[in-house]
């Protein structure tokens, strides 16, 4: 059971509850790329996550989800879920990389992750490929329905009085 | 990733797939997965959502998805998955509001594993052996979670070394295998560590002796293919050149590089140019 104590520890858990199951025993962390390309210690990123504002610390954006760790938790814990309530946390604060808020604003305007630039509709013209045409508006509908509309608007609205 | 900023590898995988036998059609209205690190972050209900909505456009018209990307194949094998054991209800009630509903029908597969399925047909069908060393490089979302992506060991993965070797091309062992390409690094704007992690990955590949590296993820094969480009300005290293597997197929079955887009790729080399020039009977 972790028992470090932290402000906002109790949401933490209420967002991930399985996290309670860890014991920081940092197992996960000899097979973590961002431990070993980005830590001196082999435990700290795990100890930087179970830490006050742990959603402003920006190596939770290099975790891509590779899973490594779980295949050696010994508590039956997929650390990337902890990871994940994290990053929507940062990301409703406005903490993410500005590179995520422009993809998400790209996949609901346009339907893609990438600005559809003149240069790749001319590769693609190029390479005999059909022309991309994506209708985004169904995914503006599932955005406003989950609350994600919500989001972006509140955050922009932030980002404005700033 | 590939309609916008990999077209090539979409004009190799509409040539190649139907001469072993995979029919391809397109769906008007599919949109980005979306993808499994970026936009899950903003909201995961909300990707979950759209990716079902994905899902039912291919369940309307009786059709399975064969994906082309591992970010795509986790997004999509994760969502089927999810609804299925019980989330369908909720995301349901959200896809209302676009007309469609998602029911479970659909199989999803990424392209090596419906290859790995066709091995035999691609042996009878292929033309030419390739005489090449080859380090695969399989990619994390394609891997893991191994209950979800039902498709190899994560720790010791040879679904792909066994589809080269159909093509008479011999698989490597190196030990870096299973490391992640380190893509997350690059868009964060970590460069510094991204390109050590390349330093690294390719070290351990030439050790082997390799002519190439193969994989089946645009993403990986933007960070080996951009990346090695970039990382060669800070260290000093031997290029090898990165190939999708779909267009090592395409050179066993008989196209030229050319054919195969080689000339938009990044990282080239003359030694492996020969032996493709050369590749025997």
């Amino acid at each position: 059971m972790l028992e470090v104590e932290f402000e906002s520890k109790d949401e933490l858990l209420e967002r991930c509850k399985k996290a309670a199951s860890c014991l920081q025993c940092s197992l996960c962390a000899f097979e973590c790329v961002v431990t070993k390309y980005f830590y001196e210690d082999d435990n700290t990123f795990v100890y930087d996550l179970f830490s006050e504002e742990a959603e402003r610390n920006p190596h939770i954006w290099e975790c891509l989800t590779c899973h490594k760790c779980a295949l050696v938790c010994p508590n039956d814990f997929d650390p990337p879920e902890l990871i994940q309530s994290l990053k929507e946390r940062a990301f409703e604060k406005g903490y993410a990389p500005p590179s995520i808020y422009a993809e998400v604003e790209s996949i609901l305007t346009q339907g893609v992750a990438f600005q559809i630039s003149s240069a790749s509709k001319s590769l693609r013209a190029k390479l005999d490929l059909p022309d991309l045409k994506i209708d985004a508006s169904d995914l503006r509908k599932l955005a406003q329905k989950t609350g994600l509309g919500e989001k972006i608007k509140e955050l922009k609205g932030k980002r404005r009085a700033r | 990733m590939i309609p916008v900023k990999l077209p090539h590898l979409e004009h190799v995988a509409r040539i190649v797939l139907p001469q072993v036998g995979i029919e391809l059609v397109d769906i008007d209205g599919f949109t980005c997965c979306p993808d499994p690190v970026g936009f899950r972050s903003a909201d995961e209900v909300a990707w979950f959502a759209i990716a079902a909505r994905n899902i039912c456009l291919a369940e309307e018209k009786g059709l399975d998805i064969l994906t082309l990307c591992n970010g795509c194949a986790y997004t999509l094998m994760n969502a089927n998955k999810a609804l299925k054991g019980g989330l369908k209800g909720k995301v349901n009630e959200i896809l209302k509001e676009t007309g469609h509903e998602f029911k479970g029908t659909v199989e999803i597969k990424h392209f090596l594993e419906v290859l790995a399925g066709e091995i035999e047909e691609i042996k009878d069908k292929k033309r030419v052996n390739l005489n090449l060393n080859i380090a695969t490089h399989t990619g994390c979302h394609l891997l893991s979670p191994q209950e979800v992506m039902e498709f190899d060991d994560p720790e010791n993965p040879t679904v792909l070394d066994d589809l080269v070797a159909a093509l008479g091309a011999t698989p490597l062992d190196y030990d870096l295998k299973t490391l992640c390409c380190g893509l997350t690094f690059s868009t964060t704007g970590r460069l510094k560590e991204a390109f050590e992690l390349l330093k690294d990955k390719f070290t351990s590949i030439k050790e082997a002796g390799a002519d190439c590296i193969v994989v089946g993820c645009p993403f990986c094969f933007q960070q080996f293919d951009v990346g090695q480009l970039m990382m060669s300005r800070r260290y000093k290293l031997d290029k090898i050149p990165v190939l999708n597997y779909l267009q090592l197929l395409g050179l066993s079955l008989g196209y030229s590089l050319q054919e195969m887009k080689y000339d938009y790729h990044k990282v080239k080399d003359l030694d492996f140019e020969n032996k493709i020039q050369r590749r025997g009977g």
